[in-house]
């Protein structure tokens, strides 16, 4: 359960009633991660969406001869885009570059929730979507 | 208007139902480029979503130190993501490598068209949020 004060003021949530915004707390939950954790693996089964509310994580794509190329991620965004989107599989590691607080949320779940409630499902992955667009002009 | 066969076999669209379709194509059209037009430049009003029919068009992304990072994108690929995500501006420069023919559609018209059927802006936002994942993890250097 995440409370609604946690939610406030998140840029990817912008735009969402606050009806909407207590049915996702509803399915989400608040982490702490300390420096140095690892929230997935390149190739993991994309499990979880987050939204980092304080700290700030690594993305490392990774090809097989090594790292190939890190992007940082700080508060307010989305990291695991991939389980947003509905990949079965993250496409980088993350791991936390400071002590993190994230927003969590299970893929099924959020399926589930935008299933039944269609406009909450375009509001979410349209401000996802922004984010991509703006990393994807990011330099590798 | 696009003709609906032209909408046929486009991986993005393989998640909407044959309804949604016929929506979409309702309020698109067909546009041609030669080689060397720009669709836009960077910091234009984000007018218009294409996805590539034919042709190829190199997609330039001004960096803060004055270098520039491109993507090639071809047949079946999305170009102008900015409008379909509702941003206000392109954050690229799109130029034509060869002529081109694109499905486009108006981003106030698709806004609108997602407004009346949030379902219909949900999957189709989705899935090109997938194509988008999997070009950010492309983009690594060979």
């Amino acid at each position: 359960m995440i409370p609604l004060d946690q939610m406030r003021n998140v840029k990817e949530l912008a735009g969402i009633d606050p009806e909407m915004l207590e049915k996702l707390g509803a399915i989400g939950e608040v982490v702490s991660a300390p420096k140095g954790t690892l929230l997935f693996h390149q190739g993991d089964r994309a499990e979880y969406y987050y939204i980092l509310r304080e700290g700030k994580v690594a993305l490392e794509f990774r090809e097989a001869e090594g790292l190939a190329n890190t992007e940082m991620v700080g508060p307010g965004m989305g990291v695991g885009c991939s389980s947003l989107a509905g990949l079965t599989a993250y496409m980088s590691d993350a791991r936390c570059e400071e002590a993190s607080i994230l927003l969590r949320w299970p893929q099924s779940k959020l399926r589930h929730l935008f299933n039944q409630h269609d406009r909450l499902g375009y509001l979410m992955m349209k401000a996802c979507a922004i984010s991509l667009n703006e990393r994807i002009g990011l330099k590798a | 208007m696009i003709p609906l066969k032209e909408l046929q076999k486009v991986a993005i669209f393989t998640p909407l139902s044959n309804k949604m379709i016929e929506e979409l194509a309702a309020v698109g059209d067909i546009s041609t480029a030669k080689e060397g037009d720009y669709l836009f430049r960077d910091g234009d009003p984000a007018e218009n979503f294409y996805i590539i029919k034919e042709g190829k068009v190199i997609l330039e992304f001004e960096q803060p130190d004055g270098s520039i990072n491109t993507e090639t994108v071809g047949p079946g690929m999305g170009v102008g993501c900015s409008s379909l995500s509702g941003l206000a501006r392109y954050n690229a420069h799109g130029r034509c490598e060869a002529p081109s023919r694109f499905l486009r559609w108006n981003q106030s018209r698709l806004q609108q068209l997602f407004n009346e059927n949030p379902r219909l802006g949900y999957l189709l936002i989705r899935a090109s949020a997938k194509r988008l994942s999997k070009r950010i993890s492309g983009k690594l250097p060979k």
